[in-house]
């Protein structure tokens, strides 16, 4: 038996091209797809530029849209999370436009460098990934679904979603040996 | 593992920006417009006159054509053919067909003529 789509009340207004319901739709989703397109490819304007495809794509797409398939949230992040991959491998190495943020004062400024070396650490430790462990992070870590949703979002079997699951989280942990070490003592 | 969820924990995506909606919007309105202009391009406009330039050259091409060939074309007509038709005319049909007759018995036969009283 399949979910019902929470987004289903919005559908009839979308297949007849409204565009408050695009803005409601936006309002319930548009920082989830956009935080996909910042995990997977540490950009923020890069991120946005992946939510307004998708969003334009449902927008095209919403008149042929047929129940009781995929829900639209899991649809959009199924085609955010490949346009991400199709813009990583298009484009080699992505830089990033990060400006640090600014200190803060409550805080010792070697707390705060601390705290800033272990954000750009992981980021570079993301951003080290192959494509696929990146989005198997981003979907299941970040996004929170579940492995089978991830699986599906990929393309892939369960099975072979939770070994690139876990050999990223290998990845990780080698990259940020440093941080994870002194965690634990 | 918590170690690391831990530190993964601290990369936060930043908030979309308040124009990114909007942009969108946006784009969304300039589709379903241009959607529409795509549908009604697929109607000829009555004051669609894009055609009327190739049509106008084609019909100058065939028009000078026609002249072209009408103009270098041979004339099949023969003198002696226009002289008979000048004679009929005038009235002097039996008198020339006397002339030309006899003449081509002259080249012909190589007989005498007889001229008689003259």
């Amino acid at each position: 038996m399949t979910k019902a789509d929470p987004d289903n009340d919005l559908l009839p207004g979308l297949r007849e091209g409204e565009e408050s319901a695009l803005g409601h739709l936006m309002d319930r989703h548009l920082k989830t797809v956009t935080a996909i397109g910042y995990y997977m490819l540490d950009d923020a304007s890069l991120a946005e530029d992946v939510a307004q495809t998708t969003f334009l794509k449902l927008w095209q797409q919403a008149p042929k849209w047929e129940s009781g398939q995929a829900t639209i949230l899991t649809w959009m992040r199924r085609v955010a999370t490949n346009d991400c991959l199709d813009r990583l491998r298009k484009k080699g190495p992505i830089y990033s436009d990060h400006v640090p943020d600014q200190a803060d004062t409550t805080k010792t400024a070697l707390e705060e460098l601390e705290k800033s070396d272990t954000i750009d650490a992981v980021r570079r430790a993301l951003s080290s990934l192959p494509d696929t462990q990146r989005a198997a992070i981003t979907l299941s870590y970040y996004q929170h679904l579940s492995q089978k949703e991830g699986a599906a979002i990929l393309g892939q079997s369960v099975k072979a979603y939770e070994s690139l699951l876990s050999r990223a989280r290998k990845n990780l942990r080698a990259a940020l040996s440093p941080w994870v070490e002194r965690e634990t003592i | 593992m918590s170690n690391l969820n831990n530190l993964l924990d601290q990369v936060k995506s930043p908030e979309p920006s308040d124009l990114l909606k909007a942009r969108i919007l946006q784009q969304a309105k300039a589709q379903r417009s241009s959607k529409t202009a795509i549908k009604s391009e697929s109607f000829k406009a009555a004051n669609d006159n894009h055609w009327k330039r190739w049509a106008g050259l084609a019909a100058m091409a065939v028009i000078l054509g026609v002249v072209g060939v009408n103009t270098l074309s041979p004339v099949e007509t023969s003198p002696a053919e226009v002289w008979a038709e000048t004679a009929q005319t005038m009235g002097y049909e039996d008198l020339y067909a006397w002339v030309e007759g006899d003449s081509a018995e002259n080249n012909e036969g190589g007989t005498e003529i007889e001229v008689g009283n003259l």
